[in-house]
């Protein structure tokens, strides 16, 4: 029944937007705008179907039924009730169907949006391109990639459940869907960017729409990106939360070039300028977020993330293609023709560091694209495998880092027109003499190594001058300056500064060792910390056994864990983790006793490994991303330095 | 061309060129490997499951098979009936056949199942079932079964990742010590 | 502002500009020098292990990944380390063995080189177009000045000398990330093990998964799990005979096996052998049992059945000892009392008719619904007990107290409802 209804849905989803592609390309063509207007039906279509195939699915996995292939394969009886909902998106097909989920719902946003303009060409082309999309992506479903296959469980069958690692933390519930509200939610400028580039009409009307829609989606996918870092860091016991895999690398490209997007767009609005480059990073931030996917769920990368290879790889690279096809062949064909004629009066402005702000992102983009699929080039060519890791990115982005934290703190106090050597003095001396500060701060308590301390000046001078700006804006307007686009965007300045100082000095300071403890009473010492074994003790659970290992750390009790899953027989470590706003211990268990088994590293039978991280600043990582967060919200609600207050009255800031 | 076109065909190419080393990129090649063959071979020591010393330098002069294994790894038990038969034929009783000492590296394993599983299959020869962690790196065993071919001086002459064959090893030797008589003695 | 005014303010600007440099440079300076704690071989062994990658984990470095493999390589490095060894000296042995893919930092010759000049090439590339656009702009916001002529070669020049600097850094940028000589590469088989197989098989249709056990034990013949398990499956597709000789096999094995106890007191309780069920019952509560055993047998009431069995065939004591050993195991466990084992217990004392044992069986019957009050047959007994017993008037309360309950209970087995009706304690 679950697996006959859901067909119907995809069925009914595929239908709807061809549909939509038909009509609305027809109305196109022949200019006949109630063609058009007839998309809001099969919005609504969409929607029913979209709905409806989640909640079938979500239906058959919280009632276990077996007769579905999907939940036969990752449900089981056993899986606690919060993660059966989670499992949804724990395994491809069931991811899909979130996706295509979130792009109905922001294809209907946009119909309800638009809803006085439909007979407007460029709503049409917007249109016509989601629901191209919709197309795809249902096509997905129903072909390569399909949800409701069925499948027929004998008596007392029970399925596998989902990969232990995912039962694991309550985050895997948020992770997915956050992210993907940002990655499908750049489908939406991306269609206005197409709109813009085939109908030649670049008003800044339409430039605004497609900024507010990119800044919710970027918001989604910094917090996206910063839940994954942190469930990384929680679950696998590593002690890191970033490791350049390239599914990680997957999101963050999307992410770099929507930021690039964010701050040149203001060009745009404000003089003309920049309009070519804006459309180049709408587009490309889409083509990154198909060309992550496919590297996701394709398997072409190894990744602890990517999911099993499976049939859906080729034709995510072929849709990948036609998005780059796509997007070349218009801005070749148009881009010249969009140019603002003027030109930027002088590279010492707000104007020319944004652009130069363009540069450096693409070529942190760049960087990061090229490292990920250059063991793929050199196997083509050569046939020999290497591998780009840590080493490689982190080499090569900390100079575009540091070039990213000077401009930031330089930019803002950067008039639009010339900037005069006095201005920009009497405006960055303060922050200026607090990032010195800082700096000298750090080394006090510790700091060593030119790269940390040269990360922490720099950084408290962007937070500066920040906070100079956001201290203005209050001074001018009371709490309400503390909204509004500049005001949020200093305040997620703010954010990103303490995240990159916070990275920095957790990456250079991390101190990490693995122990052996033998007898209860046992201790070590590091990293000036004492740690004293206190023993084990296992649990059976209905699901795992675990084994806890009790470790007495300067008077504190951890119990890390490691679990044996009957099922599969996997062993999944819990790590314990203590966070303050000084520094994190991470402990993590990495072998228990077996008397059976003679130590393969040399060393006698039994004993009890422990690994143990110690990483100053990590918890200052979430801070920085919750303060991101907050900025981000702030940034969306009006405010005087926004369109509609600048239409009231010119109400410049001190941003002259 | 204006800028804007050639700098859009330009990053066009790059990205097709990208898509197509994607499209032909078949996942999850296995390669055989190797870099260990025609080098001396590392030093296999240590105690056997009957508590005797063994040490790879006291058999120059014999070829030997260094085989690495797991009790409960599937192909290292499906090949064992095949090690079994060549070690047989093998042993030295007959002297129109060339002797081969064939040992066991048994990787990440309990020695009582060892034990167990050389009671259950059959097999004679020494077993090194502990310490064996710095063999494994130093042979660089990634995985189980693997067998490598040692020559009488001390050379590894072939290695056969995955479960051997008889027929096949029987090949194998029989190639190796052509190219080794060929190249003369004190090689 | 007047001039003099302005010429302070900027002399003052001038003076904190400097020193926020010298305070700048100066920390950077002693960052570098100062005495930092010394890097123990612990760190350096962890530092080298982030950077060369498991050799057969997807996407993990050694420092990452827990496998035996992974914890053996970084022993080695641990080593090799100790004995002052350099990290190049690491860098050698590793990709040595493994391949230069084991290496996360690229090496900076030939191609692979390439991934360090590319970035350098394209951000001089990047600058020299923000330097060119520059100039072009300046030279159209002062059209007075001009050198339209002199333009074009110019560019050129520059676009030149921009480009030779440009390669010699990302070459310089590739030497400076180290050298090393290209290996082969290397890949490994995953192993196929037993755990795998008997995974599998849990989660087949019944044909394949005799198939795979039997796979398993051709492969294994000592594996006891597989044994039991292929019994057990023997014994639910009704090949009873094969099943049995399954259990007994497995039992003769290793008679600490727990599942196989489970599997074969049932099959002997089903075959009628219920004394040798509850000798397997028994040898099950001395033993460490996993907990889904006890849930298994917990869901099909097996010990209550055998207990029932036996004390309808006139061995109550056996019943009971049967009953009481479960209890012990439980208590032991620290799972307190068992409400369904009292239960049975009080239910089968009663059921004798014996005043003295009705009475006992009472007292078995109130601590089990005191230890599961939303158990159906502690309920249900209870209520069947109390009303027919000679102390019924005294208990009237419960009794109804008892049906009250058991009548809000969600889906209370057919068997105690059909008993209570039957008796007319419950309505049809």
């Amino acid at each position: 029944m679950n697996a006959t209804l859901g067909t119907v849905f995809v069925a009914l989803g595929l239908v709807a937007s061809a549909a939509g592609v038909v009509t609305v390309a027809g109305g196109l063509a022949t200019r006949t705008p109630s063609l058009v207007v007839r998309s809001r039906t099969w919005a609504w279509m969409l929607a029913v179907a979209a709905v409806g195939q989640v909640a079938v699915m979500e239906r058959a996995l919280i009632t276990r039924d077996f007769t579905v292939a999907f939940v036969a394969e990752h449900g089981s009886h056993r899986t606690p009730a919060l993660f059966n909902v989670a499992t949804l998106w724990s395994a491809l097909e069931g991811s899909i169907l979130l996706w295509v989920l979130i792009l109905v719902g922001y294809l209907v946003l946009v119909v309800h949006r638009f809803r006085h303009r439909l007979g407007d060409p460029m709503v049409g082309w917007t249109l016509l391109v989601m629901f191209a999309v919709c197309a795809f992506f249902f096509l997905l479903l129903a072909g390569p990639a399909q949800p409701f296959g069925r499948f027929e469980p004998w008596v007392g069958y029970d399925g596998p459940g989902p990969n232990p690692l995912l039962q694991n933390h309550v985050l895997m519930a948020f992770h997915p869907p956050v992210l993907y509200l940002g990655y499908v939610g750049f489908t939406v400028p991306f269609a206005l960017a197409v709109a813009s580039l085939v109908t030649g009409r670049l008003g800044e009307g339409w430039l605004l729409e497609a900024r507010r829609w990119t800044l919710v989606a970027w918001g989604c996918l910094t917090v996206g990106i910063l839940l994954g870092a942190w469930w990384s860091y929680e679950v696998l016991g590593w002690g890191g939360y970033w490791a350049w895999d390239p599914v990680e690398n997957a999101s963050f490209l999307p992410w770099l070039t929507g930021t690039a997007y964010l701050h040149s767009v203001m060009v745009q609005e404000r003089q003309g300028m920049l309009r070519v480059w804006n459309l180049s990073l709408l587009c490309s931030t889409f083509a990154l977020t198909i060309l992550g996917t496919f590297i996701t769920r394709s398997g072409v990368l190894e990744s602890v993330h990517a999911f099993t290879e499976s049939g859906i790889g080729p034709l995510l690279l072929g849709f990948f293609a036609l998005v780059v096809a796509t997007t070349v062949g218009l801005i070749a064909w148009r881009g010249d023709a969009l140019r603002a004629p003027g030109s930027i009066e002088s590279p010492v402005s707000r104007t020319g560091a944004f652009l130069a702000n363009n540069l450096l992102f693409g070529a942190f983009a760049f960087v990061v694209l090229l490292g990920t699929v250059f063991p793929l080039l050199v196997e083509a060519a050569r046939g020999d495998r290497i591998a780009v890791g840590n080493p490689y990115f982190e080499r090569m982005t900390m100079p575009v880092g540091f070039a990213l934290l000077f401009l930031m703190a330089v930019a803002p106090a950067l008039p639009w027109g010339r900037g005069t050597t006095e201005v920009l003095s009497a405006r960055l001396r303060w922050p200026a003499a607090a990032g010195a500060t800082a700096m000298v701060v750090a080394v006090t308590l510790g700091s060593r190594g030119w790269a940390p301390t040269l990360a922490v000046g720099l950084g408290t001078f962007a937070a500066g001058g920040a906070i100079r700006h956001l201290a203005l804006a209050v001074r001018a307007r009371g709490l309400r300056g503390f909204v509004g686009r500049s005001s949020g965007g200093m305040v997620v300045h703010v954010g990103v500064a303490v995240v990159a100082v916070a990275f920095a000095c957790s990456s250079a300071f991390v101190r990490q060792a693995e122990f052996r403890f033998d007898e209860v009473g046992d201790s070590v010492t590091f990293a000036g910390h004492e740690l004293a074994f206190d023993g084990l003790s296992t649990v059976e659970l209905s699901e795992k056994t675990e084994t806890r290992v009790a470790v007495v750390v300067d008077g504190d009790r951890f119990e890390p864990a490691i679990s044996v899953f009957p099922f599969g027989g996997q062993t999944i470590g819990t790590p314990a983790t203590r966070s303050t706003v000084r520094d994190d211990l991470q402990l993590a268990v990495l072998a228990v006793p077996d008397p059976l088994v003679s130590g393969q590293d040399g060393s006698e039978p039994g004993g009890t490994v422990v690994r143990v991280t110690v990483q100053p600043l990590v918890a200052w990582l979430w801070i920085g991303g919750a303060v991101m967060a907050i900025g981000t919200v702030l940034s969306s609600v009006p405010g005087a330095g926004s369109p509609t207050g600048r239409a009231k009255g010119r109400e410049r800031e001190e941003v002259a | 061309m204006n800028p804007v076109r050639s700098v859009a065909l330009a990053v066009g190419l790059v990205l097709a060129v990208l898509v197509v080393v994607f499209a032909t990129r078949e996942a999850g090649q296995d390669r055989m490997t190797t870099h260990l063959v025609g080098a001396v071979a590392p030093p296999v020591a240590g105690s056997t499951l009957d508590g005797d010393h063994w040490d790879l330098d006291d058999q120059r002069g014999r070829w030997v098979l260094v085989n690495f294994f797991s009790t409960t790894c599937v192909p290292c038990v499906e090949e064992h009936p095949e090690l079994v038969a060549f070690a047989g034929e093998h042993d030295g009783s007959d002297p129109a056949v060339l002797e081969v000492r064939v040992v066991s590296v048994a990787f990440d394993d309990r020695p009582a199942a060892i034990s167990r599983f050389f009671a259950d299959h059959g097999g004679g020869w020494p077993v090194l079932p502990a310490d064996t962690g710095r063999i494994v790196v130093d042979w660089g065993v990634v995985a189980v079964p693997e067998s490598y071919l040692v020559t009488p001086s001390g050379y590894v002459a072939a290695k056969v990742v995955g479960g051997v064959v008889r027929e096949d090893l029987d090949d194998i030797l029989s190639r190796a010590v052509a190219a080794f008589t060929g190249k003369g003695a004190g090689q | 502002m007047n001039s003099a005014g302005r010429g302070g303010a900027a002399g003052r600007g001038a003076v904190i500009w400097l020193l926020v440099f010298t305070v700048a440079l100066g920390s950077l300076v002693v960052s570098e020098v100062a005495d930092r704690t010394p890097r123990t071989n612990a760190d350096r062994v962890q530092a080298l292990a982030g950077d060369f990658a498991c050799p057969v984990c997807q996407g993990q470095s050694l420092g990452e990944s827990d496998v035996p493999i992974a914890r053996t390589i970084r022993s080695t490095i641990r080593t090799m380390v100790d004995q002052g060894r350099t990290d190049a000296e690491v860098r050698t042995m590793l990709v040595e063995r493994f391949g230069e893919d084991i290496d996360y930092t690229p090496t900076g010759r030939g191609l692979t080189g390439m991934v360090w000049v590319l970035p350098v090439l394209a951000a001089a590339a990047a600058a020299a177009g923000l330097g060119l656009a520059i100039t072009r702009w300046r030279s159209g916001a002062h059209p007075e000045v001009d050198d339209q002529r002199t333009e074009r070669p110019s560019t050129a020049k520059v676009v030149v000398g921009v480009t030779v600097v440009a390669v010699l850094a990302g070459v310089l940028v590739a030497r400076a990330a180290g050298d090393r000589s290209a290996g082969d590469a290397i890949t490994g088989d995953i192993r196929l093990s037993t755990r795998t197989l008997l995974a599998e098989a849990g989660m087949a249709a019944p044909e394949e998964a005799d198939e795979i056990y039997t796979q398993v034990l051709e492969l294994q013949p000592s594996n006891v799990e597989a044994l039991a398990y292929r019994g057990w499956l023997r014994w639910r597709t009704d090949d009873r005979a094969a099943a049995l000789i399954d259990l007994d096999d497995a039992v003769a094995m290793d008679d600490a096996y727990a599942d196989v106890r489970v599997f074969r007191a049932s099959v002997r309780h089903a075959e009628g052998d219920h004394a040798g069920a509850a000798v397997d019952l028994a040898v099950l509560d001395g033993l460490d049992a996993p907990p889904i055993v006890g849930d298994l047998l917990a869901a099909s009431r097996l010990r209550q059945r055998v207990a029932g069995e036996l004390a309808a065939d006139g061995e109550l004591l056996a019943a009971l000892e049967l009953l009481d050993s479960g209890l012990e195991a439980k208590k032991r466990t620290g799972g307190g009392s068992d409400a369904a084992l009292l239960a049975e217990r009080g239910w089968l004392l009663a059921a004798t008719r014996v005043p003295e044992l009705v009475e006992r069986g009472l007292e078995n019957l109130d601590e089990a619904v005191a230890a599961g009050p939303a158990d159906p047959h502690a309920l249900a007994y209870r209520a069947v007990v109390a009303s027919t017993a000679a102390s019924a008037a005294e208990r009237v309360a419960d009794v109804a107290a008892d049906l009250e309950a058991f009548a809000t209970l969600t889906d209370p087995p057919a068997d105690l409802v059909a008993t209570l009706v039957s008796m007319g304690l419950l309505d049809g």
